[in-house]
């Protein structure tokens, strides 16, 4: 089964709780840590690369990193898109690129090229019109009628909320499969985002980690993720380490912290390497020489 | 300014330089923020992040590649894993020139057979000292800073014992290695070996690990010490951090302001914000 539909099915039965990763080694974990499906963070990639999340990260680089990671993994994948790096010509591009890297869904915002992180400062957006058209245009760029197309839109902070219900409602209206308000940062915002269209029959992404994922779905969310799942790990461990290597000049109670990884979970487990003994066994010379014989 | 190996020169001039381990520029820069003199990319890392296991998989262009971003993310040098270079003596000037474009302050070579493995798995092989003797010659040659330092490792105690360890070692370093590396050292005996039959006879070495703390590694005579948790221990917080979710734990809580503010002050969003001013429309004369 495609990994788009297996996406449909999964959103078919109930909220999907997608971890945020952004190299091929976490989306790795996410799918042996057993969960459905892997977001793909925008902000990750770029932080990876070493760039804050300001749009200096071009669609060549975010598509790279989801090769490798739909590669490692077979669960759905869902990927930020920015704005679709451009306007409706360069969003075809992308949404050709991304299901050839092989993701099941995507988002693409409103914001204005270069974007900024949904939580920073400093946001501004494009009109709603030029944005439903990008959707629209995403929408019929698609090979595979299954991708999974999310419009998302940052108008709260800048606008408030009844344009940001006013773009989600029109985003949906065109036909994105789900709309995602991003930079939600409180309760009560979860609150008027789930009232006004999560209950009312827009299928909505939920970015946050404010209720858990029974909550979120009671509140008739249909995908939630945690962007900064990875990210944030990452840098509370290695900065502890660095810390504990500045200190004592070693980083063995940091590493101790997290226990030794279960049975075939090491890195090197998951990355195969039992796989790649045996191939070499397989496909050793000499071995083939005994077989001829 | 000075080139990376110049700046990697002087620091070992002021004793031993310790170079964490960093697989991509987030880390690279949390290394930094936390005044590390040098960062070591390793090539286990990069491999890993891009879904693949550390056996020779992962090309010179892709190992280029991620040097080039981290490299692009600090200031401080950056040490990297060459591998083998990448085929023979040809391959290896090359990788050379590729790494120096990348920003490499200093780089390894190993004597292992292509495709490599991990310097700490089974079923390692060396080629024969004299062709890793001529690749490093031609590293050397193929510099141009002379600055940029060509480390020489040898992955030969596994697979061959001390003995050939040593003499593939000085070898190296009689071909002009600026550094050799020993790798696969497991226990302290091995580290004590290490010391007495290299370190102490003048050559200059860096050691992999983490069996003693930095400073006892240091007052031995090491130049370099590459160590710390890496791509493995961000794994292990990454992996802690999924089966928190699981259980339900981490989330019902706001979201952690310090923690958002902490990351993008080291990605340098402040300074973008900075240039947005002075490069508004606005702002033009």
């Amino acid at each position: 089964m495609r990994r788009s539909t297996r996406l449909r099915q999964l959103l078919d039965q109930g909220v999907v709780l997608a971890p945020g990763v952004y190299n091929a080694l976490f989306a790795k974990a996410v799918e042996h840590t057993g969960f459905d499906a892997i977001y793909v963070t925008g902000f990750g990639t770029a932080a990876r690369y070493g760039y804050p999340d300001v749009g200096l990260i071009t669609q060549t680089e975010m598509v790279q990193n989801l090769r490798h990671i739909c590669s490692a993994t077979n669960i759905p994948v869902i990927a930020d898109a920015d704005t679709g790096y451009g306007n409706v010509i360069n969003v075809r591009r992308t949404v050709r690129e991304y299901e050839r890297a092989g993701i099941a869904g995507l988002h693409i915002e409103d914001q204005v090229f270069p974007k900024k992180c949904g939580f920073m400062e400093g946001k501004a957006v494009i009109p709603l019109e030029e944005h439903a058209q990008k959707i629209r245009a995403a929408l019929d760029a698609r090979g595979d009628p299954d991708t999974v197309i999310i419009a998302r839109t940052d108008a709260l902070a800048p606008n408030g909320w009844e344009d940001a219900l006013a773009r989600a409602r029109a985003y949906r209206e065109v036909g994105a499969d789900l709309v995602f308000v991003d930079g939600i940062r409180t309760m009560e915002e979860l609150e008027t985002y789930s009232r006004e269209l999560a209950l009312k029959g827009v299928p909505c992404l939920y970015n946050g980690g404010l209720v858990p994922a029974e909550e979120a779905e009671r509140m008739g969310f249909k995908i939630q993720i945690l962007a900064g799942l990875a990210l944030g790990a990452v840098f509370k461990s290695a900065t502890a380490a660095m810390q504990e290597l500045n200190s004592s000049g070693a980083t063995r109670q940091t590493v101790a912290q997290f226990g030794p990884p279960g049975e075939g979970e090491t890195v090197n487990d998951i990355l195969g390497v039992p796989e790649v003994y045996e191939l070499e066994q397989r496909y050793d010379a000499t071995a083939k020489q005994e077989q001829a014989r | 300014m000075s080139s990376p190996g110049a700046r990697l020169r002087e620091a070992m001039a002021n004793g031993m330089v310790l170079a964490p381990f960093v697989y991509d520029g987030f880390t690279a820069l949390i290394a930094q923020g936390q005044g590390a003199q040098a960062v070591y990319m390793t090539g286990h890392g990069t491999a890993a992040q891009i879904g693949l296991p550390d056996v020779g998989l992962a090309s010179m262009a892709e190992m280029a590649g991620n040097l080039g971003y981290i490299a692009g993310a600090v200031d401080i040098p950056v040490i990297a894993d060459a591998d083998t270079g990448y085929g023979n003596a040809i391959n290896a000037q090359r990788t050379v020139r590729e790494y120096a474009a990348a920003g490499a302050a200093a780089m390894h070579l190993e004597d292992q057979v292509f495709p490599k493995r991990c310097g700490f798995f089974e079923g390692k092989r060396c080629v024969p000292m004299a062709e890793p003797v001529q690749k490093i010659r031609a590293a050397l040659d193929a510099r141009t800073d002379p600055d940029l330092e060509i480390i020489a490792r040898t992955d030969a105690v596994a697979p061959n014992g001390w003995d050939d360890a040593i003499r593939r070692a000085e070898a190296y370093r009689d071909a002009g290695a600026d550094l050799v590396f020993v790798d696969g050292i497991k226990t302290l005996d091995d580290l004590d070996i290490y010391t007495s039959r290299l370190v102490e006879q003048g050559v200059p070495c860096l050691y992999n690990g983490q069996l003693l703390p930095v400073p006892e590694v240091a007052a031995r005579g090491f130049k370099v010490m590459i160590t710390g948790g890496g791509h493995a221990l961000s794994y292990a917080a990454v992996r802690q951090a999924l089966l928190d979710l699981r259980r339900g734990d981490g989330v019902g809580e706001s979201r952690d302001i310090d923690q958002f503010n902490a990351m993008t002050s080291l990605l340098g969003l402040p300074e973008i914000y900075e240039l947005e001013k002075r490069y508004a429309a606005d702002q033009a004369e």
